[in-house]
């Protein structure tokens, strides 16, 4: 293919969607949610399973963490985000995807920074256990904390 | 653009005669999103754990939407948009695709629309903000551009002049900073003036 080509495609999704009948933003909203609650304590469940399993393996309480892939911690961290919505509120998505950045971060320099980790672990269970009754402000200032620790430590490294 | 509008509550969206394609590895994850489009009226769908599968079902037809998760293990989210940009049958090669990712970081977000997908959202799914999406792309009326280095929607969207800070690459960029005023403000007799043409004679 040689040069640029722009085409009009025909809109599929305005022909099928834009017809009489079909159902308000609003309903649609309030129906997803409410179908959404069926699935809360499942997400809760695994956002505790995943908690636990995080702190377990890679938490200061395991000897042999240096061993691990930190990955397994990504993809952990990934799945709290996944059932974030179970939690709303916690904060505990946000701390889940500063866990990602930090493995990303590990993996883009090669380095592994125990201390970062274990404020990132301390925070998910502070979140846990009482992000939904703090503030939203108190929510950002443990999130912001946390994040200035990790800057603070990305500096230094 | 009026493609970009916020939908509105009484806005009305007719999804129920919509073909999805969910994908994404993590069942939960995977259920969240079907209850999600279930909850907006939507009757048709096609739920798959992962890439492989997805190009499966594009390739047996009839899919109007594809909704993906971006980080899969294997073949992920942008190597499946890249593949149905490029690669799959032309009947399905301009679907909508929605790339719904937990870790977003800018990188993952550029390399989303580079590959050609319509719009990047964060996990946890939350469903305005899907809805939003395609109320978009029910009024879609970007064009497709096909190049060797990209195939997919046009990725101007609006035409806001350079990012604040930069001068900008077309020859007809304005700074963003305006700096300060040579000459003294109008007043408000002034404005008014402006406002309200006078009669002149020519």
């Amino acid at each position: 293919m040689s040069g640029v080509t722009f085409i009009r495609v025909p809109n599929k999704l305005a022909q099928l969607t834009r017809g009489k009948g079909g159902i308000a933003v609003g309903e649609a909203v309030k129906r997803a949610n409410a179908a959404l609650e069926d699935l809360k304590d499942a997400s809760v469940s695994i956002i505790d399973e995943q908690l636990a399993e995080i702190d377990r393996l890679f938490g200061p309480g395991n000897p042999d963490r240096a061993g691990l892939s930190l990955e397994v911690l990504y993809d952990q961290a990934s799945k709290i985000i996944d059932a974030g919505g179970g939690l709303p509120g916690s904060g505990l998505e946000e701390c889940a995807r500063a866990v990602c950045d930090l493995v990303s971060r590990s993996r883009a320099h090669n380095t592994c920074d125990w201390d970062a980790i274990d404020v990132h672990i301390a925070t998910l269970k502070v979140l846990r256990a009482q992000g939904q009754s703090l503030t939203a402000a108190q929510r950002r200032t443990v999130l912001q904390g946390l994040s200035d620790v990790t800057a603070k430590r990305a500096g230094e490294g | 653009m009026a493609s970009l509008r916020r939908m509105l509550d009484g806005d009305k969206l007719k999804l129920e005669g919509i073909h999805f394609l969910l994908v994404d590895d993590n069942p939960h994850a995977l259920d969240i999103m079907a209850q999600v489009v279930l909850g907006f009226g939507v009757r048709n769908m096609t739920k798959v754990d992962g890439a492989a599968a997805a190009r499966h079902a594009i390739l047996r037809g009839g899919i109007d939407i594809v909704l993906t998760d971006g980080q899969m293990p294997g073949e992920n989210g942008y190597q499946l948009t890249e593949w149905i940009r490029r690669e799959a049958p032309e009947s399905a090669r301009y679907v909508p695709i929605v790339i719904i990712t937990g870790h977003t970081p800018q990188s993952d977000v550029t390399l989303g629309r580079d590959l050609g997908a319509n719009f990047t959202i964060a996990k946890p799914l939350v469903p305005r903000v899907l809805l939003q999406r395609l109320f978009w792309l029910s009024h879609e009326d970007r064009q497709f551009v096909l190049s060797d280095a990209y195939m997919g929607p046009d990725r101007r969207f609006r035409r806001l002049g350079p990012p604040v800070g930069t001068d900008g690459r077309r020859s007809g960029d304005l700074k963003g900073e305006v700096g300060e005023a040579s000459e003294p403000n109008l007043s408000q007799a002034e404005i008014d003036a402006l406002m309200k043409p006078a009669k002149v004679v020519l």
